[in-house]
């Protein structure tokens, strides 16, 4: 008996001294965290500001709306959230910036634009990648990965378990073990753990599939009564099981999955997830992204579309009530036909331009005949020889 | 010409050549390639290179079983 009181007050006084060393260990963290991300906080701000004017002198559109609230969880929110969808090209990347500074970086784009990607990240003065998620290994998304991890402190990479065999993948791989870090496993269920007053749930991939775009990693991320939905490559096959996993897919703002291909975004996805914006990530690309047919179901849903190749870098700021849409290109579907008509090269915004409008004034096709023995059908808006008299149901894509 | 099999898009084959991403038209590139298949310009079709594929998979697949915590 006096054994087992000994003990008992040996185990008494063992767990009060395990505890207080774990709370004193806890709080220097914490204020560690607290100091460092208000050093962001201030960089972030002046950079926002520089950002800002940076914008204006490429004529920035602003623009406010009210949305109807989706959700009535995590109402006390506190200051702005921000998601940026940053222009790189043909690919995809997301950056995504808390109330208190923290960071989610959803893909780095293709190998090419990874210098721009770091610029974009430093230029709004990132410091640390809180949680970085490629969605699914293809180049176009996970690209730049290699070159954010080399260049910013990292917190938790997931990634779902999928293989890919390029080099491009490899360089991923091997950037993350030469910083010591590990992967987790991206699935539905997951949610992770970002700032306390937003929720930031994996809703995809809820099974394993054979392609590798359904295997996309897709996040819901909720600020007070305003959602987005990040949907990577995801196609119609993830789309039905995300619809019968039950989750809550309604959101205010969705990305368009896979750059707005018609394999993506079936009616049955948009009748739940009821977006008022649409976001298509696309570029100059051989592969008829956006389909014409995704843009006539959003646009015929009433889906505000911003896309990068037409508005540049489209950033969203909320304050949990209110969104507020900024971007650095007016939007103009004369960019389109810019990079259509440049197929092969990358050269500067310019140049491309002043030579795709020669050509636009001295190509006149008197009818769909001419424009496919010319080879040119389908012709898009602002293609050279596109008229409107060539594109009777007014979609944007004539002699089809 | 060497590469390796990114994804298939529309009418094309990504093929990554010396680490850059090339559209490659679906005509020229074999109907048995597949996504990570490393291929090899022969006679002006892309073929599958089943040796090189095989060890780039395992070496791949080591790298991935050391990094993933689940």
């Amino acid at each position: 008996m006096k054994y087992r009181i000994t003990g008992l007050i040996w185990t008494i006084l063992l767990s009060v001294l395990i505890f207080a060393g774990c709370t004193s260990t806890d709080t220097s963290q914490e204020s560690q965290v607290h100091v460092s991300q208000n050093t962001n906080q201030a960089t972030q701000a002046s950079a926002i500001e520089t950002q800002h004017e940076n914008i204006q002198d490429n004529q920035q559109v602003t623009e406010t709306s009210q949305v109807q609230a989706t959700t009535q969880e995590n109402n006390d929110v506190r200051g702005e959230l921000q998601v940026h969808f940053i222009d790189v090209g043909q690919g995809a990347s997301q950056l995504i910036i808390g109330s208190s500074g923290k960071t989610i970086l959803i893909d780095a784009g293709n190998n090419n634009q990874e210098e721009e990607i770091v610029a974009y990240l430093r230029k709004n003065g990132i410091q640390k990648i809180d949680i970085l998620v490629g969605t699914h290994p293809d180049a176009d998304h996970i690209g730049g990965l290699d070159a954010v991890i080399d260049n910013f402190e990292i917190g938790k990479i997931y990634m779902p378990k999928v293989q890919s065999n390029t080099k491009t993948f490899e360089d991923v791989l091997l950037a993350i073990q030469r910083k010591g870090l590990k992967v987790s496993t991206a699935k539905a269920g997951v949610t992770l753990d970002w700032e306390p007053d937003a929720k930031v749930q994996m809703i995809a991939p809820v099974r394993d599939y054979e392609d590798d775009n359904d295997m996309s990693a897709v996040l819901k991320l909720t600020f007070g009564e305003i959602s987005f939905l990040f949907t990577g490559d995801a196609e119609s096959k993830s789309e039905h099981d995300m619809i019968n996993s039950k989750a809550d897919l309604k959101s205010d703002v969705l990305l368009v999955a896979h750059h707005g291909s018609k394999s993506s975004t079936t009616e049955a996805f948009l009748d739940v997830v009821k977006p008022s914006f649409g976001v298509i990530q696309v570029g100059k690309n051989n592969y008829g992204h956006p389909a014409p047919e995704i843009l006539e179901r959003l646009n015929k849903r009433g889906v505000k579309v911003y896309r990068n190749d037409l508005h540049g870098d489209i950033v969203f700021i909320t304050d949990g009530k209110n969104i507020k849409v900024s971007h650095t290109k007016d939007g103009k579907e004369e960019a389109t036909a810019v990079s259509r008509t440049q197929e092969e090269t990358q050269e500067k915004q310019g140049t491309q331009a002043t030579q795709s409008k020669e050509t636009t004034e001295t190509v006149v096709y008197k009818n769909c005949t001419e424009v496919r023995q010319a080879g040119k059908a389908p012709l898009y808006r602002g293609d050279p020889g596109y008229s409107r008299k060539l594109d009777r149901d007014g979609d944007g894509v004539a002699c089809e | 010409m060497k590469g390796i099999v990114d994804r298939f898009e529309g009418n094309f084959v990504v093929i990554e050549i010396d680490g850059v991403t090339k559209d490659i038209p679906k005509e020229i590139v074999d109907s048995k390639v597949k996504a990570g298949d490393c291929v090899v310009l022969k006679n002006g079709k892309w073929i599958t290179d089943e040796m090189e594929t095989k060890d780039r998979a395992e070496r791949i697949k080591g790298l991935m079983e050391q990094l993933w915590e689940d």
